[in-house]
């Protein structure tokens, strides 16, 4: 056990780095709420996007040099292209009840996750890569605290991707006609909203924002095929706690699970920080089932 | 999990179609081969053998396909092939999807390297050995179904495989309970062979061994530290690291400062490693599949670590890819490692040349997983030759009282308890460094990156360069 | 004559919900429908706004035959609703739910912003306009939904139960609403399950009975008229 000296000592640092890991999570996650407050499916495929990101980044970089960062709004346009098929392949989900709807877009997605993940290996290999970049590996230190160029700029992008986003939904028409769309898609209807379509766009947005988050995470982290199930409980976790299809629940939702997994490490062995994670998750649903700002979009 | 069970899906399909013919083929193959088998004087159970083939669905194409072969070489030359048109079926359970891919890929093309190099030299006294291939992901249970499916329908002889130690705790319980040989791939945990299991044999060093010769390169490199941080990840192979370490650790006069089990696999480590530094370690050791050792080295930079770390168990770090993944920053570290090339071994040309001859081949280094899935081919090639059997039985005595010398791998030989006694001769101290032309190994050697590569440096017999501290 | 139902009808399995419906609407008139819980109202709405697909039957909207367009399309044309089970975007605030109507009509944000505060006066949502809709009392939130449809600026409106669940205070000021809104030149049919409501307002009523048409005509003769009575067996007091 630490003593109260060195708990504080390690504190400060301790919250910034979470704060930063937050911010990472953040990005990652949100595409997932997003088409599930959209549309009610849960995307389990979702991590398997951003891990095309991180291979698209990749590609760009090995083959035609591309810098990373420059690699960001590619990955967003081929994922979004991407999410016009892939809605094509989880619409006739939409014929069903809710309910059996939610569970067979758990299965669909699950299945969409493996061949995704299989693909990849295929043309990739089992390989496990990194992506050359200026970043990594280069510090800096503020007050004492030692930062890392690759999450300072991967939390910078990932604010000012979130203010785009905040700003896209809130102000512009398609963003509300989005948020009509994911509070009641049969009144949007009935709005003149065509639901089809926002269902496509929110699908395409939410892969763009998987595959950035990716390219993003490939600034800080490794890259192989299997990469994606890695990230899609905690980023599943992330949505839930926030309120699941809420966009700013996603950030509070990824900073509060970054901070703790941060902060935890300074009492208890580094290996049971996802059980205060989840510890979190459970306490935050017994007091709000609807997590932190259900339903908001 | 994965697409094992799929995969095991099609094969029972495919199975039960063959099958229907196979039971028409099956008289007539029966009948021929019990014929000649008759004529070469070959002992009553391997008759039996023969039958159960026959019968088992998955084989039953194979069989007949070289039925009229067997005829023939049977009567011609009835000592030298005794197991002809017969088919020796290996089980190869690996992780071959999820984030162990890299380490079971490389296992398996160990073992299809030797498998197409054996039976393109005729097979094993005639028989062919025939792969059965199952992936479990990272899902040590579906480890377990994946041999226990081997055994009951396909129907193997042998089962080899598992990589992670987790995974071979689970093998090992279904090959124990069905009394099948099984031949392990890594799994270095010393609890595998310390069960009191008969049917399982380790070819991979234990963690003491890998410890012992850790602790001993590392006393020598940094001969002031006493404080020793352990960064063991939690899985069954970082743990029973762990514990060999601590134990060995007096012996060195180190005091462990810190040994919390770390969560594999999380992109941020510099909350752990700032209470890591907080213990004021003289050395930090790791013990880590691969990416996050790489990650850790990284991070720890950034938390203002400027003590040494050093891996100081088997698995990732002793494969090319951790310098990939750590870039130059790699150099000089040290590592044990049961097999690299670079090394002087006592053929080095034939070790040289299989690396290539794989190089071209899986267009990946032969690392310490491709070694041992070679290893394990020949071993069970060796034991089929002395046993003139495929009996489950008769297999496992013979690979037990396995005796044989390789002239790239050293002497083979298994303690009672399954463990193999080879890497006393084998088990060397690498350190990465600048790539050049060293006593046989020269400088263009494809197994390298970033400018760096392996190179024995301990003990002095098998050294090709001097230890340096980093 | 901006709206013609032509035999409609909607079948839900077994259940036949609209059975050969027709009837017709003038432009600038206010018609009422009433009928008994069940009889088919909301699914006769439905069918009009597009929500579902009539089983047969023809609905005609401004000379053109709409019956296989989607709702979005049709709204896009001029037909807007309210629901009878309130429906407002319940995270937007009262102005965010009205601008919805307008911008899908194509105006920009400021214009819609403009032309929305008009009609949240008109309703007499202005003093809320900044609140969530979940925030508000019943009949204010009825309220949004219909500024909301009025936002569209629809040519025909059709209101399902606007008044249900409203206390008698509540009821005059809507009435007053419909009224001016009507006055405007927008065709309205009003759905009431309560007659009172639809009987001071409107100039003709038709009748719903298990899906079918049992009587059409102006407020007082059908009042009167036993088939309705027996329709609502009992229930002549809440006439
Ligand atoms: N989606 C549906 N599926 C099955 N049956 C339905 C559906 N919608 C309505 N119905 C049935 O159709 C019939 C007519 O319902 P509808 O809602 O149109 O009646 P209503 O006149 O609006 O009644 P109320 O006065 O209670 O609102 C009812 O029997 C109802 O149960
Ligand atoms: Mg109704």
């Amino acid at each position: 056990m630490l003593s109260l000296e060195m708990v504080l000592a390690l504190l400060p640092s301790s919250i910034v780095y979470g704060i930063f890991l937050g911010g990472l999570y953040a990005i990652i996650a949100v595409g997932l709420s997003m088409i599930f407050g959209v549309m009610k499916v849960i995307n389990l495929a979702h991590g398997d996007f951003a891990m095309l990101g991180m291979y698209i980044t990749f590609w760009l970089l090995t083959i035609f040099g591309v810098p990373p960062l420059l690699s960001l709004p590619v990955s967003f346009a081929v994922m979004f292209a991407v999410g016009f098929p892939f809605m094509w392949l989880v619409k006739p989900l939409f014929k069903r009840p809710l309910e059996e709807m939610i569970n067979s877009s758990v299965i669909l997605t699950y299945g969409a996750s493996l061949a995704l993940a299989s693909g990849a290996q295929m043309i990739w290999t089992s390989n496990f890569r990194r992506v050359p970049n200026p970043y990594w590996g280069t510090t800096f230190s503020i007050g004492g605290i030692g930062l890392d160029m690759g999450y300072t700029v991967v939390f910078m992008f990932a604010v000012i991707v979130y203010l785009m986003l905040y700003f896209f939904l809130i102000r512009t028409k398609v963003g509300k006609a989005i948020r009509a769309v994911s509070q009641d898609p049969d009144a949007a209807a009935l709005m003149g909203i065509d639901v089809d379509r926002m269902h496509t766009l929110s699908m395409g947005i939410g892969l763009g924002l998987a595959a950035l988050g990716g390219s993003l995470l490939s600034l800080v982290y490794y890259l192989y095929p299997w990469v994606g199930e890695q990230l899609v409980l905690l980023m599943f976790i992330i949505c839930v706690l926030g309120g699941l299809g809420s966009i700013l629940g996603v950030f509070y939702g990824a900073l509060i699970i970054g901070l703790a997994e941060s902060i935890a490490v300074i009492f208890i062995p580094a290996s049971i920080k996802d059980v205060v994670a989840y510890a979190i998750f459970l306490g935050i649903l017994l007091i709000r089932p609807q997590g932190l700002l259900g339903g908001k979009m | 999990m994965y697409y094992a069970e799929r995969m095991r899906r099609g094969v029972v399909l495919s199975a039960a179609i063959v099958a229907t013919i196979a039971v028409i083929v099956g008289f007539v193959v029966g009948i021929a081969g019990g014929y000649f088998w008759g004529l070469s004087a070959v002992p009553a159970p391997v008759t039996v053998t023969t039958t159960k083939t026959v019968t088992a669905p998955g084989a039953a194409k194979t069989v007949t396909a070289t039925s009229t072969v067997t005829a023939t070489k049977t009567v011609t030359a009835p000592a030298a092939a005794p197991l002809a048109g017969k088919v020796i079926k290996v089980g190869v359970v690996q992780p071959l999807s999820g984030p162990l891919a890299y380490f079971g890929e490389s296992g398996l093309d160990g073992v299809k390297f030797a498998t197409d190099e054996i039976n393109a030299k005729g097979g094993v006294l005639g028989a062919k050995i025939e792969l059965h291939i199952e992936d479990f992901g990272i899902d040590y249970k579906a480890a377990a179904a994946a041999a226990e499916k081997l055994i009951t329908v396909d129907k193997v002889n042998v089962v080899v495989g598992g990589f992670a130690s987790g995974a071979g705790y689970t093998i090992e319980d279904v090959t124990e309970k069905y009394h099948v040989p099984y031949v392990t791939i890594g799994c270095s945990a010393d609890t595998i062979t310390a069960r009191g299991y008969h049917w399982v044999f380790r070819t991979a060093p234990n963690s003491t061994e890998y410890m012992l010769m850790m602790g001993h390169v590392l006393s020598m490199l940094y001969p002031k530290a006493k404080r020793v941080a352990i960064l063991a990840e939690n899985s069954e192979y970082g743990q029973a690291s762990l514990r060999a370490i601590k134990k060995l650790a007096p012996q060195y006069g180190w005091t462990i400062v810190y040994d919390e089990p770390y969560e594999k696999r999380t992109p941020d480590f510099r909350p752990t490693l700032q209470k890591v530094k907080a213990t004021n370690p003289d050395l930090i050791g790791l013990v880590s599949y691969l990416t996050d050792a790489a990650l850790i080295m990284k991070q720890s930079k950034e938390v203002g670590i400027n003590v040494p770390i050093s891996t100081i168990s088997g698995a990732g770090p002793q494969t090319l890819k951790f310098i990939d993944l750590t870039g130059k920053g790699a150099e000089g570290m040290v590592m044990a490692s049961e097999f690299w090339p670079n090394k002087k071994w006592p053929y080095l040309p034939a070790v040289m040349d299989i690396s290539y001859k794989f190089w071209d081949k899986y267009k990946r280094p032969i690392d310490f997983q491709a070694w041992a899935g070679i290893g394990v081919m020949y071993i069970i090639k060796d034991a089929v030759t002395r046993a003139k059997s495929l009996d489950h039985t008769d297999l496992r005595n013979a690979i037990a009282s396995t005796n044989m010398f390789l002239p790239w791998m050293g002497p083979i030989l298994f303690y009672p308890n399954g463990h193999a006694g080879w890497w006393k001769y084998n088990l060397v101290t690498y350190q990465i460094q600048k790539v050049r032309q060293v006593d046989g190994i020269p400088a263009n050697i494809p197994w390298q990156s970033n400018g760096l590569s392996f190179y024995a440096v301990y003990p002095p017999k098998a050294a090709v360069a001097a230890l340096t501290t980093p | 004559m901006i709206l013609e139902v032509d035999r409609l009808t909607k079948a839900f399995g077994g259940l036949i919900a609209v059975k050969e419906l027709s009837f017709e609407v003038d432009k600038g008139e206010l018609m009422g429908m009433i009928g008994p819980n069940g009889s088919g109202k909301t699914t006769t709405f439905n069918c009009i706004a597009g929500y579902y697909n009539p089983t047969s039957g023809k609905v005609i909207f401004d000379g053109k035959d709409v019956t296989r367009k989607s709702s979005h399309e049709r709204a896009k044309m001029g037909i807007a609703r309210t629901f009878q089970l309130v429906k407002p975007f319940h995270n937007m605030t009262v102005l965010e739910n009205t601008m919805v109507g307008a911008l899908t009509k194509g105006a920009s944000l400021s214009e819609a912003e403009a032309k929305v505060e008009e009609i949240l006066d008109l309703v007499g949502l202005k003093d809320v306009m900044k609140r969530k809709a979940k925030e508000l009392p019943l009949a204010m939130r009825k309220k949004v939904e219909l500024a909301r449809a009025l936002a569209l600026d629809p040519k025909l409106l059709l209101l399902d139960e606007v008044v249900a669940g409203l206390n008698p205070t509540e009821i005059s000021e809507m009435l007053e609403v419909i009224k001016e809104i009507n006055r405007r030149g927008v065709t309205i049919i009003m759905v009431e399950h309560v007659m009172r409501a639809v009987m001071s307002i409107s100039k003709r009523i038709i009748v719903l009975h298990h899906g079918e048409k049992i009587a059409e005509g102006p407020p007082e003769e059908i009042a009167n008229s036993a088939k309705v009575i027996e329709a609502y067996l009992g229930e002549k007091y809440m006439i």
